[in-house]
């Protein structure tokens, strides 16, 4: 055995060797016993890796991928707007526990009840701190202010990617706690809601920068809230 | 998959970009659970293709699509290893001696070629996996896997030969400890 070409087998193996070299490891190999059965069990492992089989991940990956790559904001600066804006990576990976979805059922009650005194009362001012808690917890919900793009209702890609989050979730709805999914129902219905009454004063002030911002807050809260339900049906 | 789904996907539609997904997903995820191990192949198989979204629009055609998901997801996977700080500080050093005792003589063993890779794999360091995973799996030159790995084309040869030796005693342990329970 020499441990100088028993250390140059896979270079042998693999063609690496000068012609010259060749002719001496094959003379070595012609006398050495060791380093032919070596030789013989480093293609036989490498063999065994070219013949390893793929396989299908266990678990459904798209759901969580999906979540990640839509989770642009719905608002932005024109400044800085590109034609295919796509959020920053500390922007994603957005997720709520369980206790965190109920905090979020009361948070949007106060967003519809926002959106529901704007919609009745033409003339309201923006909410103070003299009103309600609730209520300035609902107004610290918006986005900052600015230069703020009219939310597009007609957006292709929100009303996709909700789309094949909803079909997600019906289709492992049955793998759900049901406790959980009566929870998630409850405030997808609230956020629905919610999305309604704010387009529903839109189309009488589209320009109005606080229901944009109302509008925009409950699309990103029910495309939240989605992502993270499928998530844990994929947990 | 259509060629115009990734123009599709370039252009934002989810649509698109999830066929794009399945038509690579089986590919990436195979090489992240040979190269990270199954525990972390399905969070970096998602890293990988969210990745890929947010590149699309550097995809000029100059290889197949398929050579350059390919690429980054190799890159990925190895980010994550030296965010770790297990690629580089892994690697076997070079004057380490031989990784187990050679036999004396013996005739050619006849091994189950269909081992269990993924467990013989767990007891190499993560750099000399990857160099093997990315030379006798993914079929790159060792030109490429120093490029990719940041490390000499010596080194690369040296850690493939050394990760198949490992694999390899691994392999007799196995065939012994068969041997023995037959006997």
């Amino acid at each position: 055995m020499s441990t100088h070409w028993t250390d140059r087998l896979s270079d042998y193996q693999d063609g690496e060797l000068s012609a010259a070299e060749y002719a001496a490891c094959d003379a070595h190999l012609a006398e050495c016993d060791v380093c032919r059965t070596v030789l013989h069990e480093l293609r036989l492992v490498t063999v065994a890796a070219r013949g390893d089989e793929d396989r299908d991940p266990a678990v459904n990956l798209w759901p969580g991928i999906l979540s990640q790559i839509t989770s642009r904001p719905v608002v932005v600066h024109p400044a800085t707007r590109s034609a295919r804006s796509r959020p920053a990576p500390s922007e994603r990976r957005i997720s709520f526990s369980l206790p965190q979805l109920a905090l979020a059922a009361s948070l949007l009650i106060a967003v519809t009840a926002s959106v529901s005194y704007l919609a009745t009362g033409r003339n309201a001012v923006r909410p103070t701190p003299q009103e309600p808690p609730i209520l300035a917890m609902a107004e610290s919900l918006t986005l900052p202010s600015g230069d703020v793009v009219p939310a597009n209702f007609a957006d292709a890609q929100f009303d996709k990617a909700v789309a094949d989050l909803e079909q997600i979730l019906h289709d492992q709805r049955e793998t759900l706690d049901p406790r959980t999914v009566m929870v998630i129902e409850r405030n997808l219905r609230l956020i629905d809601e919610a999305i309604r009454q704010a387009r529903a004063a839109l189309d009488a002030d589209p320009a109005n920068t606080y229901l944009n911002s109302h509008l925009a807050e409950a699309r990103r809260r029910k495309l939240d809230l989605l992502r993270r339900a499928t998530s844990l049906s994929g947990d | 998959m259509p060629v115009d789904d990734v123009a599709l996907a370039a252009q934002g539609d989810t649509g698109a970009f999830e066929r794009v997904y399945h038509a690579h997903l089986r590919r990436v995820h195979n090489l992240a659970r040979r190269m990270a191990g199954s525990e972390s192949a399905d969070e970096l198989t998602q890293d990988v293709f969210v990745r890929v979204w947010q590149k699309l629009s550097t995809f000029r055609g100059e290889s197949s699509f398929g050579t350059w998901l390919h690429r980054l997801a190799v890159n990925v996977i190895v980010e994550r290893f030296r965010t770790l700080g297990t690629m580089r500080d892994r690697f076997l050093a070079d004057g380490e001696t031989v990784l187990e005792r050679l036999p004396e003589s013996r005739a050619p063993a006849r091994y189950d070629a269909r081992m269990d890779l993924d467990t013989a794999m767990k007891r190499l360091p993560p750099g000399a996996r990857a160099v093997f995973v990315l030379h006798d799996i993914e079929g790159y030159r060792h030109e490429e896997i120093g490029e990719i790995l940041g490390v000499s084309i010596g080194t690369s040869k040296s850690q493939l030969h050394r990760a198949r030796m490992t694999l390899r005693s691994h392999l007799n342990e196995r065939r012994d400890s068969r041997e023995h329970a037959l006997d």
